[in-house]
């Protein structure tokens, strides 16, 4: 499978309520799906179907209960499930980026930092670390005088650019997107458009959750409902 | 990956500490990574900070073992080395961050006086190197040049708990302890601290653990979390993970009961 980028197989997550009395909620139930390098695999289940939990599952912040998560990692293929923590954060560094719904970052850290951090950790130097956050931050319309605050105040749509901005930054070979362009204007759109396809004619293999019906149509390769994943 | 013949830094097994018939921690496990922090987290009493001391020395175990890998090669047990050549060992290549940085400086020396007397500790002995060094480490830790000739009493919380980070950091250490670095100070001054923090440990390539009862300090500093709950570890996971996803019924209580501004 040297063209895969992730390969989940028969995934099952059940979330268990213990402050309710035990209650079980199974979300994924036996998933499988494929990503193949340079495509790009849009889920399309309504709000609620467990998209999200998949993208968490595959990024190895949520534990599932049964199966395989494959993913392409240096020369070889790791499965996420059960993995060590020093090793998924090892594939988080290197493989695997994540743009979440939410930004989660240090208090007063500014935006400039915020977005060359990845790439710092990744051994490139400080000040092409910073070179190349600059352009992604102006292709992605975060006007300048913004780039020495830190992001926490920032509204709703400029929070999502940067969460975009610090993953695309670093190239990985693999994305997981979760609704990267819902709080985007028409032209911030376009941008992370574009980023999702410079990012599949570099080989990346990309599995996003994405509602608008122009977005997904713009960067899809193929589309899959969790709901026909499932075995019985 | 790069890791194969990789040991880790510190491997915990077993480590139990009673009080009378009362129990401080049972049967704590874990490895700890070159460049790891890890965080122990838990309810005031849940035996988090039991476990630090035992490490550090501050309290004796009732059983089990701390594996060290020494810069020397050499693996020692620091719960039953004899005393003189632990505190020889630790002297040289640990550090311990206490909750109250009064604990861990002196109070009646000046500001570089508590920097640059660790390195006398190791053997230094040229007056202006040491200045120097102990200048350079005010530097890193945001505090004015000009108070390095400055009694600590005159210093804020925040400055305080900075100051103790550059007592420690300065002889390069291998290891910290770190006992609620930022519990004592107000959310804006930890915020700076926690940046800071995290920009030496990676800058350092620092092992680190961490107690803290606060779930977002844990989430910022710490790759890997132990939870422990009556002393006993009852889950340990990837920090986000243990956070997002908690296994444990104890650790979702913990998690759900945070209050968010």
């Amino acid at each position: 499978m040297s063209a895969t980028g992730i390969e989940v197989r028969a995934v099952e997550k059940t979330f268990t309520l213990h402050g309710q009395g035990g209650l079980r909620l199974p979300v994924l139930r036996r998933v499988s799906l494929t990503v193949n390098a340079a495509e790009c695999v849009v889920l399309t289940d309504p709000s609620g179907a467990g998209k999200s939990t998949l993208l968490r599952a595959v990024y190895g912040n949520y534990v599932v209960q049964a199966g395989h998560i494959l993913v392409h990692h240096g020369d070889g293929i790791v499965d996420i499930v059960g993995a060590e923590p020093r090793l998924v954060l090892e594939i988080r560094r290197r493989s695997v980026g994540y743009v979440s719904q939410f930004l989660r970052v240090i208090p007063r850290v500014p935006t400039l930092e915020v977005v060359a951090e990845p790439l710092q950790a990744l051994g490139v130097s400080r000040t092409m670390a910073v070179d190349r956050a600059r352009s992604m931050l102006e292709r992605l319309r975060i006007p300048e005088r913004l780039w020495a605050l830190s992001p926490v105040t920032f509204s709703g749509g400029e929070q999502q650019r940067i969460n975009v901005a610090r993953v695309f930054v670093v190239g990985y070979p693999i994305l997981l997107l979760d609704e990267p362009t819902a709080a985007l204007d028409a032209a911030s759109r376009e941008v992370v458009v574009e980023l999702i396809g410079e990012a599949r004619a570099r080989g990346a293999a990309v599995l996003g959750a994405v509602h608008d019906a122009g977005v997904r149509a713009a960067v899809a390769t193929r589309t899959q409902a969790l709901a026909d994943s499932e075995a019985t | 990956m790069s890791d194969a013949g990789e040991r880790p830094l510190l491997r915990v097994r077993g480590l139990t500490r009673f009080y009378g018939s009362r129990v401080g921690c049972l049967d704590i496990g874990f490895d700890l990574w070159p460049g790891e922090v890890l965080g122990l987290v838990g309810e005031s009493g849940s035996g988090k900070t039991t476990v630090l001391d035992c490490l550090s020395g501050r309290r004796a175990a009732s059983a089990g073992r701390a594996e060290y890998a020494a810069r020397d090669g050499a693996i020692v047990d620091v719960l039953r080395m004899a005393e003189a050549p632990r505190r020889r060992l630790l002297r040289a290549e640990w550090g311990v961050v206490h909750q109250n940085p009064r604990d861990g400086l002196r109070m009646t020396v000046t500001a570089g006086a508590n920097v640059g007397e660790r390195l006398m500790d190791l053997g230094a002995r040229h007056y202006g190197a040491i200045r120097g060094q102990a200048i350079d480490w005010l530097d890193q830790v945001e505090i004015a040049r000009d108070r390095i000739d400055d009694a600590p009493e005159s210093f804020s919380g925040g400055m305080l708990q900075r100051l103790q980070i550059a007592r420690n950091l300065v002889i390069r250490p291998r290891l910290v302890l770190m006992d609620e670095p930022t519990g004592s100070l107000d959310v804006s001054v930890q915020a700076r601290l926690l940046d800071l923090l995290r920009g030496l440990v990676a800058e350092l390539n620092l092992s680190a653990i961490v107690v803290t009862h606060d779930l977002a300090v844990a989430r910022l500093l710490a790759h890997r979390l132990v939870v422990i709950k009556s002393g006993e570890a009852v889950e340990t996971g990837l920090t986000d993970q243990v956070l997002d996803d908690p296994q444990h019924p104890y650790t979702l209580l913990l998690v759900s009961s945070v209050l968010h501004p």
